[in-house]
């Protein structure tokens, strides 16, 4: 399944504001018809490399490329795209109906009924000014319009912010089930990693403008275990594995070792008293994001 | 579903354990990927990766355009795999644990005895 | 299985229907660009009525129709250009990040913003042009009444008049959308700098006049022109602001 041409492919792409590097080296391929999250924190770069995608921003080096081509005025690669940012500003006077009006002029497959069905599930005030909508309805507009555009390549930037959980879980089905019918290439960031780990294939997680994380999100899942007993026995089963993470209560620790535990593990781990647990996916990424210092060759030891 | 394992693994077992119940029975339907993935609310790719997992064990078949079905045995494949990870999973972790505690070899065949006898008692009454 | 194959390909919409699209897309709200600049032109004028009538009425005879005349020089007709020029900044400010959210790219974007300020300022023209050959009758009938009949209107020919109006806006809109465009680009650095140009410019160009004793002749020069030469010739330095804009945007990032 993994032999057809990326859709997406970066090669070294950075991006320089002035001294502040946004992104700083990152290279990675999509394949076709998956759903992809671009997790990491606020200011790891994900908005500025989704800039870089749809030609909204350049790149200071390296290339992006979609569809093979460079997506910088390109219309041909431009009209295959929808790019739904939290950020997006809402011209004065805007109504909610005058940017659904507006939309299907510029995605060819844009479904009009799908449109006002979403219209109704998400409740959403069609004639009153968008600027003055609440920022969770402006956000169900930004969703509306990637789900109804139907675009071979649709990316959303933090689509939910101020979405209550009943909309969430309205755009998770809603989503899920046109993807399931009509499969296309869905780039995501977010925050509520937890919330919508189990609706990704792939996972890339950037931090402080490095891409951190490459992989499948089902080798992720499981990747990481926390091991909490004793001091003393906790650091020696610790003992030349990758620790990402060590708390400490009194004489106790609680470690997150990255890499899978084999069962002779826990055979060992359960003879030293040592607890395991699983580490959520969103912990993973939250003790892979805190350290100190980027440790780029992490993403080596945590893939399989 | 358990954060601890990748998720086709689970939807799997799942589909083993409908087996199992009786909820799905030989040579029935089973539902289709994207049914799986919209009902646990998970990738479509995943719940696939799932359900070809039990298709390379011989517990599902396809037929072509027609949609996935449980195979002719898988209730019995199902059971004698479980019994092998019966003993890993339950059974050597109850004897570390019985050793910590202390409890003998013996003392520990007895209440697992005692234990049948009162979950058969607690059946009769129930009926 | 999933059956994993690519997405049949969006159908490709032609670039020249894009152009169209972006022209649609700018005017989706009917307010900004007819709206208001006809209810400006609306109240103007029910203004200019109004103080026609208070001059009637309270001017005494020998100098009511000196006062009346007077209101030639009001450039009341003109009151919805300053308009235009918040008009041709928020098509760029506003318009312009969002239609990059569409999909636009920066050249669809940029035809298409001039095919509607072009579009836009030939129907303001013709809807004040015909205006303004309405005033003219009721003046040929006898009653003095000044609103658009302003300025060099009453020297010149309604496809004067018509030309006119339209190179005004269409400067209005070039000159305030570079300005946005620059600020787009390089922000307020990019504003600073091109202030600080144009002030070099017009400073320059008066010291060349002083110094160099040609201030007489460039003045001869320029009542030299006819009215509608004058206004045609506007169309130069609209077109090097259009320039400068699109200079300025075809690498403007979107951020913040």
């Amino acid at each position: 399944m993994n032999t057809q041409t990326p859709v997406i492919q970066v090669d070294g792409l950075s991006r320089t504001y002035r001294d502040v590097a946004a992104l700083k080296d990152v290279s990675f391929t999509l394949e076709p018809n998956i759903i992809c999250g671009l997790l990491g924190r606020n200011g790891a770069g994900k908005t500025t490399l989704m800039r870089m995608l749809t030609g909204q921003d350049f790149p200071s080096a390296g290339s992006a490329r979609v569809f093979g081509q460079d997506p910088v005025e390109n219309s041909a690669v431009l009209q295959q795209m929808c790019f739904i940012s939290e950020s997006t500003r809402y011209p004065e006077g805007f109504q909610a109906r005058h940017v659904l009006t507006g939309a299907p002029w510029f995605y060819a497959n844009w479904d009009a009924a799908f449109a006002d069905e979403l219209v109704g599930k998400f409740r959403l005030p069609l004639k009153r000014e968008v600027r003055k909508l609440s920022r969770g309805q402006q956000s169900a507009l930004g969703v509306i319009v990637g789900l109804a555009g139907r675009a071979p390549v649709t990316i959303f930037d933090e689509p939910y912010l101020g979405l209550d959980a009943v909309a969430r879980h309205t755009f998770y089905d809603t989503l899920l089930a046109d993807y399931a019918e009509q499969p296309r290439t869905i780039l995501l960031s977010t925050h509520l990693i937890d919330e919508v780990s189990n609706l990704l294939e792939h996972v890339l997680v950037l931090d402080e403008g490095r891409l951190l994380l490459d992989q499948s999100a089902d080798s992720l899942r499981g990747s990481a275990s926390a091991v909490a007993g004793r001091a003393g026995d906790v650091d020696s089963f610790a003992e030349g594995r990758q620790v990402l993470h060590r708390d400490t209560l009194g004489g106790l620790a609680t470690v997150t070792i990255s890499g899978r535990l084999t069962s002779a593990d826990r055979v060992a781990a359960a003879a030293a008293n040592l607890e395991i647990a699983p580490v959520s996916f969103q912990q993973l990424i939250v003790d892979l994001t805190t350290q100190s210092t980027p440790q780029p060759s992490l993403a080596s030891v945590v893939y399989e | 579903m358990d954060e601890g394992r990748p998720i086709f693994q689970q939807i799997a077992e799942r589909v083993e354990n409908d087996i199992l119940s009786g909820a799905l029975v030989e040579e029935g339907q089973v539902p289709s990927t994207n049914e799986f993935a919209m009902f646990y609310r998970i990738n479509p790719a995943t719940a696939g990766k799932g359900v070809n997992l039990l298709v390379e064990q011989g517990i599902l078949y396809k037929r072509r355009g027609i949609g996935m079905f449980v195979a002719a045995g898988a209730r019995e494949r199902i059971t004698a795999r479980r019994r092998e990870q019966f003993v890993l999973e339950y059974v050597a972790p109850m004897l570390a644990e019985a050793a910590s505690l202390g409890i003998a070899p013996g003392q520990l065949t007895q209440l697992i005895d005692t234990q049948l006898i009162e979950s058969q008692l607690t059946e009769k009454e129930t009926r | 299985m999933t059956a994993i194959s690519i997405a049949p390909a969006a159908t490709r919409i032609p670039s020249r229907h894009r152009i169209t699209k972006v022209m649609r897309l700018q005017m989706v709200n009917r307010l900004t660009y007819l709206g208001i600049p006809w209810i400006i032109t609306g109240v103007a004028l029910v203004i200019s009525i109004v103080v026609a009538v208070l001059i009637s009425v309270s001017v005494p005879e020998p100098g009511r129709q000196a006062a009346l005349e007077g209101m030639a020089y009001s450039w009341a007709g003109l009151s919805p250009f300053w308009y235009l020029a918040v008009v041709g900044v928020q098509a760029v400010s506003a318009i312009f990040p969002f239609a990059l959210g569409f999909s636009i790219t920066r050249r669809e974007y940029a035809l298409g913003t001039l095919v509607t300020f072009v579009v836009i300022a030939a129907f303001n023209a013709t809807g004040w042009a015909i205006l303004t050959e309405i005033e003219r009758a009721i003046n040929a009938a006898g009653l003095t009444f000044h609103h658009f009949t302003a300025l060099w209107f009453s020297e010149v020919g309604a496809g004067s008049v018509w030309l006119s109006l339209f190179t005004l806006q269409i400067v209005i809109f070039a000159v305030a959308s570079a300005f946005a465009a620059v600020y787009a680009r390089w922000r307020a650095m990019g504003m600073l700098v091109l202030w600080t140009a144009v002030a070099l410019v017009v400073l320059g160009l008066i010291a060349f006049a002083l110094l160099t004793g040609s201030a007489v002749p460039i003045i001869d020069w320029l009542m030299g022109f006819t009215i509608t030469g004058f206004f045609a010739a506007l169309l130069i330095p609209a077109t090097l602001a259009f320039a400068l804009g699109w200079a300025a945007l075809h690498r403007a990032p979107l951020r913040g």
